[in-house]
């Protein structure tokens, strides 16, 4: 048996040989009946495949899912605001934190020229801004 | 009407539309190719979704290095490959055998044999039988050489005949295959 030939079979039959290879292919053929006999194995096995069930898809999967895709791309830029939103509330919540526990005098100015409303007298239960305060100078004034 | 190539390419360019289209043209082949893979309408309608999100996603990616059909069966390949099978597939209801026996039979024992072989073998068989691609289109498909795809799917061809006794316990003949069903008494 030349198994040459055989491995070349489907190849034959799919038209993907070269001329020189399907001459080979026909005239082995024509005289081995092993080879024959493989080869009309594999065509009969090639037609049952038809057999294979097939179906349609539903009418309207496609629709459905250009749907979803396109409910998904919508629900993107939500998230984003989202993120953005929450984000500018810390900020703020940051900022009005800072106002109201300033660490150094030039923060506390500076917090007051943006929070006018916010009342930057110490109290005088906040021992660490009066530390604060005497141990960092105002501008001109040596220490 | 304009063809895959085009379509990929304008989509590419921003043109939402086109996608829409590529889908229309393409949802169908490759539901069946899923389908004949999976036997299951439910997997194949996953993998199908799967399939086009994978295009969508990565369209931007695509060098135009193939044709635009031998992408997207690329992708549609792979996830048929890297699919894990979720539930048994259903019998056939009664009235189905009662009805259609031989031809039930034949269907069964060909998807069983069918489902028998490796998912790159299955693959190969579908995409050869069913797509008509060539060797070298299908080795683009697989990232195999086209050597590989010819000596694999003759090994798969092979596989099948040796795993189909209806056919060939009188020596196997290319005669009506209900005739080889009722020669082997079914």
């Amino acid at each position: 048996m030349d198994c040459t030939i055989k491995s070349n079979l489907t190849a034959f039959d799919d038209n993907e040989l070269s001329d020189a290879e399907r001459s080979d292919v026909q005239s082995h053929l024509q005289g081995c009946s092993d080879c024959q006999t493989l080869h009309n194995q594999l065509a009969v096995t090639w037609k049952a495949l038809d057999s294979l069930p097939v179906e349609e898809p539903d009418d309207f999967s496609s629709v459905r899912f250009l749907n979803r895709l396109k409910s998904k791309q919508r629900a993107i830029p939500v998230y984003r605001w989202a993120f953005a939103a929450s984000l500018m509330i810390l900020l703020s919540a940051g900022t009005l934190f800072m106002s109201r526990h300033p660490r150094t005098v030039q923060e506390t100015a500076i917090t007051s020229s943006f929070f006018p409303m916010v009342d930057d007298k110490p109290s005088s239960d906040n021992n660490l801004f009066e530390a604060v305060f005497v141990d960092y100078p105002t501008k001109g004034e040596s220490k | 009407m304009p063809n895959a190539d085009e379509l990929l390419r304008d989509f590419k360019e921003g043109n939402e539309r086109a996608f829409e289209e590529l889908v229309g043209l393409l949802w169908k082949p490759v539901f069946q190719l899923a389908y004949r893979y999976t036997g299951s309408r439910p997997e194949a309608e996953d993998l199908c979704q799967e399939t086009f999100m994978k295009v969508y996603q990565h369209a931007k990616t695509f060098r135009g290095d193939s044709k635009a059909f031998t992408w997207v069966y690329r992708i549609a390949s792979n996830v048929c490959l890297n699919w894990k099978r979720k539930k048994i597939p259903q019998a056939a209801p009664p009235d189905r055998m009662v009805k259609d026996n031989h031809d039930f039979l034949l269907k069964l024992q060909l998807e069983e044999v069918f489902g028998k072989l490796s998912g790159p073998e299955r693959i190969l068989i579908l995409l050869s039988k069913f797509y008509g691609f060539s060797y070298q289109e299908m080795g683009k498909i697989l990232s195999i050489t086209p050597e590989k795809v010819k000596s694999r799917l003759h090994e798969a061809k092979v596989k099948l005949a040796k795993e189909l006794p209806v056919y060939f316990q009188k020596g196997g003949t290319s005669n009506g295959l209900h005739d080889q069903i009722q020669l082997n008494g079914i």
